[in-house]
């Protein structure tokens, strides 16, 4: 369970300050597909931002159950993120310096995971993404495709409780978009994963549970996707 | 993160960027090569002054003279004597000398300096060093034949007559050159043996008044090739008792002692005691040892310092690539912050870098001097044949493991202000700027 509670954030620009968040308030249940949905420079990345500890707000709170984040110093929210929290980000962004299993890794070596069984989450995650057969290989030789389903072989690696994703589908057409989404999908009901997507892509955004929409930094409204209606 | 994930992600990363960290660490390992190649050279002329002074001479003895005055100031030379047409000086170059009489005014060590010194404590043992020189011998005609080098038994005279080279001279036996036969009225080398001569010997100011003259007459029994002689004039043997003999009770001039110092005492204490008063000038093989040392730690520091000179240039260009390399990389940086890299991490993955880069140049360079080395005695060779074994580098492993090392702390350092950089960079703007 997740609750954003009366979420206020104002950047202070010298002359004019910006008013990006105004008392947000919603909650989400675990495991649900959440879409954050809105213009340009409504506030949604602001607002993931805050919610997955990577900035703060001026105030409110942010309940992981029982638990504020936004009452956590900086190394224990970095420890609750790469604990508990996962992204996916812009252009299903990977390290294209380093091998497919090397990226995939990552996450588990910042917990110091136990060496003898990363081996194996690493193999169980590319293999979830069919990229198995090419572990050992330069992100940067991989297809756009191939790419994207790293992104998430990396963002469900350690079954996070939590999901995040800006603008993932950015530049995707339409058909690739909505098999890349089938898959984060599918990994995220497997592990229970709740996933809470920034987008503006509205055919996307139906497919989710929940849309929570945004406006000039406040709820607009919040409705059911297509799957609960 | 564990530190050797981190280790590893940095490895990986530098050779992603294979060109660049090849580049910064090349002008690292061009420092360390100097530096490397300064502590070999170093090494082989120390070896090779040791060397030296083992053919020489004994380390541990000192050598003690009498004391000079021109020890301490510059000895004066006489002014250059005129000469006429035919090369014949007009002024003797002696009156001249004795005018300036300081530097003539040298004194010789006797029996009893070497009594004195055998007193002084920590010394274990004393030995004279002779140095004997004819005047002439008289010849049949009563005539005064000159000659000049005299030695005391040596198995390297080639004797051509009379007794063989293992002889051991008596005292009163005498062996000489081969063209002592016109001289001393006889016709074969045969005859001379059991001759009688009367040799007079001088001490060494033949000019000042203290000047002595002795004469004492030997018993041929060996006759000496003429040419065996170091001005080829022939060499004149006779035994170590009549040396000492001589030197000590008739013309009584040491010309030094040899100190043996007890092991265990301090070298230089007794080597001050020894000068201490002014009587006597001490000198060892050590302090010549001790110099050349100097002069070669001096050259090997100078170059050293040069090699250090390109480090402190290439330090500047592991900053300017690590700080590129953040700039480079602040959507890797940004993604691994989010994930929860904790920002101790990132800076260390980036000192980590920096530090592999000052490691690679530190190896490179190393061993490039390394196999430098290898045909150090070719290029000893090149440079001077005539010097048989000289090894002109002699490379320095715990000094050279020691600069890497060095290296690698200096790479850390270098890295610090853009691993700093990188580690303050805030996740949002990163993730933001792609
Ligand atoms: N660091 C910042 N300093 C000042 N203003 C900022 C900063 N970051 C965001 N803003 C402002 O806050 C508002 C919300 O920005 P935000 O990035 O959350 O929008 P968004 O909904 O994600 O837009 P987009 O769909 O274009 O990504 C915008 O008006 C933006 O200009
Ligand atoms: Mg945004």
């Amino acid at each position: 369970m997740i609750k954003v509670v009366d979420i206020v954030k104002t950047y202070s620009q010298k002359k004019n300050p910006v008013e990006a968040l105004k008392n947000v308030t919603f909650d989400i249940s675990t495991g649900q597909k959440v879409a954050i949905v809105g213009k340009s420079g409504s506030g949604k990345s602001t607002l993931m931002h805050i919610m997955s500890g990577l900035d703060v707000a001026d105030s409110g709170e942010i309940w992981y159950d029982d638990k504020n984040i936004l009452n956590l110093d900086k190394l224990q929210a970095d420890k609750f993120r790469s604990l508990e929290m996962s992204f996916i980000f812009q252009n299903f962004y990977v390290d294209d310096t380093e091998t497919c299993y090397n990226n995939v890794s990552l996450p588990l070596e910042i917990i110091k995971y136990d060496k003898k069984k990363q081996d194996k989450l690493v193999s169980d995650a590319l293999d979830s993404v069919g990229l198995l057969g090419k572990r050992q290989q330069k992100a940067s030789e991989l297809s756009g495709g191939e790419r994207q389903r790293l992104a998430i072989a990396r963002a469900i690696v350690r079954k996070p409780k939590v999901l995040f994703a800006d603008e993932p589908t950015g530049n995707l057409d339409t058909e690739n978009g909505n098999k890349i989404i089938t898959l984060l999908f599918r990994q995220c009901e497997k592990y229970n994963t709740t996933l809470i997507i920034v987008t503006h892509d509205i055919e996307l955004a139906t497919r989710c549970d929940k849309l929570i929409y945004i406006k000039d930094g406040q709820v607009e409204k919040i409705t059911d996707g297509v799957n609960n209606a | 993160m564990r530190r050797l994930d981190i280790v590893n992600r940095a490895v990986r990363n530098l050779k992603q960027a294979r060109i660049r960290t090849i580049l910064t660490s090349l002008a690292i390992s061009i420092g360390a090569f100097t530096i490397c190649l300064s502590f070999a050279l170093g090494n082989g002329a120390r070896d090779y002054v040791t060397k030296i002074v083992r053919e020489r001479g004994v380390s541990d003895v000192i050598t003690v003279f009498p004391y000079s005055d021109s020890y301490n100031s510059p000895a004066s030379y006489p002014p250059p004597s005129k000469i006429d047409e035919n090369g014949h000086e007009l002024e003797p170059t002696s009156t001249s000398h004795n005018a300036d009489n300081s530097s003539s005014d040298v004194k010789f060590l006797t029996k009893e300096d070497g009594e004195k010194l055998k007193e002084i404590d920590g010394v274990e043992n004393v030995e004279p060093t002779y140095s004997l020189q004819g005047r002439s011998f008289t010849g049949v005609d009563g005539a005064q034949y000159a000659t000049r080098s005299y030695i005391a038994e040596d198995r390297s005279m080639p004797l051509v007559y009379g007794v063989n080279q293992d002889h051991v001279f008596q005292a009163g036996e005498i062996a000489v050159p081969e063209n002592y036969i016109e001289p001393l009225g006889v016709k074969s080398n045969e005859e001379l043996i059991n001759k009688k001569i009367t040799v007079t010997f001088e001490s060494w100011l033949d000019k000042s008044e203290k000047a002595v003259n002795y004469s004492r007459e030997f018993t041929i029994v060996g006759v000496v090739n003429k040419t065996g002689g170091w001005l080829g004039t022939g060499i004149v043997i006779i035994s170590k008792a009549d040396e000492k003999d001589i030197c000590e009770n008739a013309l009584c001039q040491v010309a030094s002692y040899s100190v043996k110092v007890k092991n265990g005492v301090d070298f230089n204490e007794v080597k001050n005691k020894i000068q201490s008063g002014n009587q006597y000038f001490a000198q060892s093989m050590q302090d010549h040892h001790q110099e050349l040392f100097e002069a070669v730690n001096v050259g090997e520091t100078g170059l050293v310092l040069f090699g250090l000179l390109i480090i402190l240039a290439s330090i500047f260009g592991i900053i300017n690539t690590q700080y590129i390399s953040v700039l480079e990389r602040k959507r890797q940086i940004g993604m691994m912050k989010a994930l929860g890299v904790r920002s101790k991490d990132v800076s260390k993955l980036f000192r980590y870098e920096a530090c592999a880069i000052g490691f690679f140049g530190a190896m490179f360079g190393s061993v490039l001097a390394f196999i430098l080395t290898l045909f150090s005695p070719q290029i000893s060779n090149a440079i001077a044949p005539t010097r048989d074994g000289l090894s002109l580098f002699v490379f320095d492993f715990p000094k050279t493991l020691l600069l890497i090392l060095s290296l690698m702390v200096v790479g850390i350092l270098a890295g610090y202000f853009p691993a700093r950089k990188a580690s303050k960079l805030n996740p949002i703007d990163a993730l933001r700027d792609i």
